[in-house]
């Protein structure tokens, strides 16, 4: 596989469909297209990443991030992650560990990618994203940087982290040859803001009966904005894709035959569009709403940029106990009025799977069953369509009744 | 040579506080004056502990859940978890919302080692004593620190000398002697082992050895965690001897004196941060010269890299390790378990002509 060509491929793909249906999320993966095509020049200096970490921090040194996710995001959308993952296997890598950090992991290892200038990991998701950055080091010959995101929330934690980012500053000031531009950040942190805020009013509307835009759609834009390298042209695609919801919430435009809304938690699955299509065409049932798409940080600090980094950083549901991520799914079933959620138990990953009962426990407290959906995010070959299917099926046919 | 395990007191009036990983700080326990005991999984099929945690969670969690749920761990109303890793994570989770306890408490350890890391560290340790003093209404000062210090760094020193001996071409210890014992230094009362291995290395070290004996490959094993014997006789049956074990449960987590003289809060830090790393621990290099000063110290011929299924810290560094052994042509074997002996029948074969293989 050339990696080059792959992304050469990418941005064509999405510019045919940009210009054919010029809808803000095409818009937005033409842009994501266009800056992997310029990851893959290495003109720019570049900073392997994770989509948890503030691109404005790499983006205000002129440096692009890539995050891995993304990666994983564009090999998927390209069809390349079965024979990518087949062949980590052989690299002695456990065919057990999650495919979202090994089918990235292994298209960085045969090549192909430009040296980065820096790697930057974080603790507040997985084992194996934290693993990624050390191979990626050892096979790039460059610096990896761990963010270490205390347990509990606490402004001596924000303290602790912003001075990790501090330090993370320096070093890509040195990387980068540039000197820190606190201005330049807290332009960018602008940005983000106003970008959230159009987040918020959307999550806003879609909370109406019948939901303006059902189905994974909205999600699949919302998880995208975090995984670009931020910025103007990301508040821009952002608010005319408020604006097509706003279009599509006004009374006449509704689509009237929502019969069961739902929550989705964790991520969405590739390949497996068959079951969407079940649950939007056949039940009438719209997923309202994703976890990961709740804003569940404060704005930003625009005066104190890195403080307020620092601070978004460690309000993140996916650190700590478990009541992070089951007082966010609890508000959210009730916010939005949902009669079930779906939590897509990704195979490889421990960190969601291991808090699937407590999840079920909390959310039938407030009447809301829980279907854990299993499978594999990438890798297919972990996948019973068949039996997913069924399981869906009978899970509607119980919210039905 | 036996070990007197019948001479291991248990503690009548101390209250016991489960402990989960290595990396728990044994001496702040003692000095709380607590039992710390080290939980082992049963080695059984699990029962209902999947119904709570998937079964593509690590077999070490879901088997200690698994005993807590079946009222096995009942006499443990006082635990101490480690943010370790994914796993034990969304254990602390399940056993407050499933089991409930008198004392929980997660402590949160970084996974590097820089001087702000250490800080942290330090500020964690201190939350923990805080609350062990409210609990238990005891008094944690610096004397009573160093006083446990001591007993756990003896602990250490003796294990220090025992493998010495082990280092020794002509060493009489069998792995599966010096194993169990390293697995109840953790869950018996110290000044109780601490006395029993005195007597057990003085005893040993009187042996004579038996040169006539017909050489065998010395083997390392290297992974997270071993709990049971029977792995380390399987190897040792199939006809090698095991020298030396870079485990949670062996050498790595007995490396490394803390400091008794200046503020023993921070000394306890110091050496928990910078013993023999897991591979939780951020810098993949730490373990490796790790690894590289066993084969080098203990004459290693071959590695057999044991992982537990679903440990992703340690199949994500597998390949790592792997490519470091090869480049010093030291043979790897990687061997998968489940934490039970179930798997024993395969690994058997597949040991059997890894040790055939061996050049020694």
């Amino acid at each position: 596989m050339d990696i080059k060509e792959m992304y050469l491929g990418f941005e064509e793909m999405m510019e045919t469909k940009a210009k054919a249906k010029p809808y803000a999320k095409n818009l937005l993966l033409w842009e994501a297209a266009k800056i992997g095509r310029r990851q893959m020049e290495g003109e720019v200096p570049l900073v392997w990443t994770r989509c948890t970490f503030p691109a404005e921090i790499i983006s205000a040194f002129g440096a692009l991030p890539i995050y891995t996710e993304m990666v994983g995001t564009v090999l998927s959308i390209m069809g390349h992650t079965e024979n990518i993952l087949k062949r980590t296997e052989e690299q002695f890598f456990s065919s057990d560990s999650c495919s979202i950090q090994r089918a990235p992991l292994g298209a960085a290892l045969e090549g192909g990618f430009p040296a980065p200038q820096l790697l930057i990991g974080s603790t507040d998701y997985c084992e194996n994203g934290m693993r990624f950055f050390e191979h990626l080091s050892q096979y790039f010959g460059r610096e990896y940087v761990l963010v270490e995101i205390p347990f509990e929330y606490s402004e001596d934690s924000v303290s602790y982290v912003e001075r990790q980012l501090k330090e993370i500053v320096n070093k890509l000031s040195q990387v980068t040859s540039t000197p820190f531009d606190i201005d330049r950040l807290r332009e960018l942190v602008k940005y983000r803001n106003q970008t959230m805020r159009y987040q918020v009013k959307i999550n806003e509307l879609r909370k109406k009966i019948p939901t303006p835009l059902p189905g994974r759609r909205c999600g699949d834009f919302l998880l995208m904005v975090d995984q670009l390298a931020g910025g103007k042209s990301i508040l821009e695609f952002t608010k005319r894709f408020y604006e097509e919801i706003l279009t599509l919430s006004k009374e006449e435009n509704l689509k009237k035959e929502e019969k069961i809304r739902l929550l989705w938690i964790y991520v969405f699955p590739f390949g497996l569009s068959e079951i969407f299509h079940v649950l939007e065409k056949e039940y009438c049932a719209h997923i309202v709403m994703e976890d990961l798409s709740h804003i569940y940080w404060d704005e930003i600090d625009e005066v104190d940029p890195l403080r307020g980094l620092a601070r978004k950083m460690c309000q993140s549901y996916t650190v700590g106990a478990i009541e992070s991520r089951t007082h966010q799914a609890r508000s959210l079933a009730q916010d939005y009025q949902v009669q079930g959620a779906i939590h897509f138990s990704h195979f490889g990953c421990r960190y969601t799977r291991g808090g699937v009962r407590i999840l079920k426990d909390t959310l039938a407290q407030v009447g809301v069953p829980l279907l854990s959906l299993e499978g594999d995010c990438l890798n297919q070959e972990n996948n019973s369509p068949v039996q997913m299917l069924a399981h869906v099926e009978a899970f509607m046919e119980i919210l039905s009744q | 040579m036996e070990f007197n395990y019948e001479g291991l007191k248990p503690s009548s009036s101390k209250p016991l506080i489960g402990m989960l990983c290595s990396y728990s700080p044994e001496e702040i326990l003692y000095a709380a004056g607590l039992q710390p005991v080290r939980i082992y999984g049963s080695g059984k099929t699990i029962k209902r502990g999947d119904a709570y945690l998937y079964s593509t969670l690590c077999p070490y969690v879901r088997s200690i859940f698994d005993l807590a749920f079946e009222g096995h761990l009942n006499d443990f109303k006082n635990m101490v978890f480690v943010n370790s890793c994914d796993a034990m994570r969304r254990l602390y989770d399940v056993w407050r919302h499933y089991i409930k306890n008198d004392f929980i408490h997660i402590l949160d350890l970084p996974r590097a080692t820089s001087e702000d890391k250490l800080d942290y560290y330090v500020q964690q340790l201190r939350d923990l004593i805080r609350r062990l003093e409210e609990e238990f209404r005891v008094d944690i000062n610096p004397d009573s620190l160093r006083e446990a210090i001591r007993l756990v760094n003896h602990t250490r020193q003796l294990f220090h000398d025992l493998f010495q001996l082990r280092k020794k071409d002509d060493s009489n210890l069998w792995g599966s002697q010096i194993f169990p014992i390293m697995l109840a230094s953790m869950s018996t009362p110290k000044e109780s082992f601490n006395q029993m291995l005195e007597q057990y290395i003085e005893e040993v070290s009187r042996m004579e050895s038996h040169p006539s004996e017909t050489p065998r490959p010395r083997l390392l094993v290297s992974g997270s965690i071993v709990e049971q014997t029977e792995f380390i006789k399987l190897l040792e049956d199939s006809g090698a001897r095991v020298v030396a074990e870079d485990l949670c449960t062996g050498i790595r987590s007995l490396e490394g004196m803390v400091q008794e003289e200046g503020d023993p809060v921070e000394a306890i830090a110091r050496r928990y941060l910078n013993r023999p790393p897991c591979s939780r621990m951020k810098g993949v290099e730490r373990r490796y010269q790790f690894i590289k000063q066993i084969i080098e110290e203990y004459g290693i011929h071959g590695v057999v890299y044991h992982t537990i299924k679903f440990c992703d810290p340690e199949l994500m560094t597998y390949p790592l390790l792997r490519k470091e052994l090869e480049r010093e042509n030291i043979p790897v074997l990687h061997l998968e378990g489940d934490c039970t002996m179930g798997s024993y029948g395969q690994m058997k074969t597949r040991v059997g002509a890894f040790i055939e293989m061996l050049e020694y």
